[in-house]
């Protein structure tokens, strides 16, 4: 019985139809889809830290307003997702408290890039530009992903995180465009998110914990070695042109297939950031698990009368 | 210990005229919170001209296999591809793109 169920669940999906959150699927299939959505949820709302810490700081009120509404987008895309991480964790017994919960005891996962200082105003922009565009990548791939509820917030979180893209960019051309001391500060930026951009991805394909599985239920649809090419034929190009310098000697492209090789990212680093090792770890997670409990109140008071347990 | 929330279904209008299309969906304590709760995250960037909010229990939803809703296919005569012979009759009135003429 079991069986035909999952041998019915597995044409429909090679049939190219999409699951919704009522209909029956094998628990792996959710467990997978689970911890892609979580993920991504708690790395929206980790990732409008390293900014968030930028708004009393941005040059000028035009950026102080658009590094505000960015912050207040990625808050925005965290609730919608958490939303269909809910809905799909249900019948596991995954609630929003828990996923907030084990994100602020430090035993979820999130993106690694969001672990990392963001000690220059140049930082945002690159942060902006290259994170976010590292992020449209994958985000972008997984439109067609055949978890539909995922899927349809996901076309307008693209949208948003495209108009974040183009912020970035401009933060990033008026510095390069600029007096010797921004571009200075401009390269010191790529510099440090250059490894860690190319971490993004995750590790190579042949170290990915990801199963034949996830791909043969178009829960993802591209590898991680194949989104960082698509980022890398998409970037490396810009940033060349805006006079940068990647910091990565080996760096070079396969005529043949149009391929960039790049040298060692030194994935063991990769590892012991997404174990929680980060230098703004455990600060951002102390600074989510500060505002969790000083804003129980008014979580508790829209809740509405609350028995005392 | 919080009060359990209530999942409510969002629906916005893009412009005067159109259909209510689903948006998303979001958590409240009332239709009100939910209503403001829903332009904060919908509505920031002039998306809809009107936008519902409905608590997810008052939707119901037919079962279905996936496929398709309503009669089988057969029943032509209630849809237009039933009546494509009209095209072939006007022609022994001169077609019918009389209309287009005057």
């Amino acid at each position: 019985m079991s069986e035909e169920r999952l041998h019915a669940f597995e044409a429909r999906i090679a049939g190219g139809e999409l699951i919704e959150a009522g209909d029956w699927m094998p628990d792996e299939y959710r467990r997978q889809c689970l911890r892609l959505i979580v993920t991504h949820a708690n790395s929206e709302l980790m990732g409008a830290l390293p900014e968030r810490e930028w708004i009393p700081r941005a040059p000028g009120l035009q950026r102080k307003l658009s590094v505000l509404s960015k912050v207040q987008d990625e808050i925005g895309h965290a609730q919608m997702i958490y939303r269909v991480a809910e809905d799909l964790g249900r019948p596991m017994g995954v609630t929003r408290e828990l996923m907030l919960d084990e994100l602020i005891a430090g035993k979820a996962k999130f993106h690694n890039v969001f672990s990392y200082p963001a000690p220059t105003w140049a930082d945002v922009g690159v942060i902006a530009w290259l994170v976010d565009g590292a992020a449209l990548e994958t985000q972008g791939a997984l439109l067609k992903t055949s978890y539909a509820p995922y899927a349809r917030i996901l076309r307008r979180i693209c949208a948003e995180e495209a108009i974040h893209l183009k912020h970035g960019e401009d933060i990033v051309l008026t510095l390069a465009a600029g007096t010797r001391a921004q571009r200075d500060m401009l390269q010191g930026a790529l510099t440090r998110w250059w490894q860690p951009l190319l971490h993004f991805f995750g590790p190579p394909d042949e170290q990915s914990p990801n199963s034949e599985r996830t791909f043969r239920w178009r829960i993802r649809l591209m590898t991680n070695e194949q989104l960082r090419q698509a980022f890398l034929r998409k970037y490396v190009p810009k940033v060349k042109a805006l006079g940068l310098l990647i910091p990565d000697p080996e760096l070079r492209q396969d005529p043949a297939t149009g391929d960039w090789l790049y040298g060692d990212p030194d994935w063991n680093e990769f590892w012991r950031i997404v174990k929680g090792g980060g230098a703004k770890t455990e600060d951002r997670l102390r600074l989510r698990r500060m505002t969790r409990d000083e804003q129980s109140w008014v979580r508790e008071a829209i809740a509405g009368p609350t028995s005392a347990a | 210990m919080a009060a359990e929330m209530a999942v409510y279904e969002v629906f916005g209008q893009e412009r005067k005229g159109d259909p209510h299309r689903h948006v998303g969906s979001l958590l409240a304590a009332d239709s009100d919170m939910a209503l403001l709760l829903a332009q904060e995250l919908f509505c920031r960037r002039k998306e809809y001209v009107q936008i519902w909010v409905v608590p997810r229990d008052a939707v119901r939803q037919a079962p279905s296999d996936g496929a398709t809703l309503g009669p089988e296919p057969r029943r032509t005569y209630r849809g237009g591809e039933g009546y494509r012979q009209t095209v072939e009759k006007w022609k022994r009135f001169g077609g019918d793109d009389r209309a287009d003429r005057t």
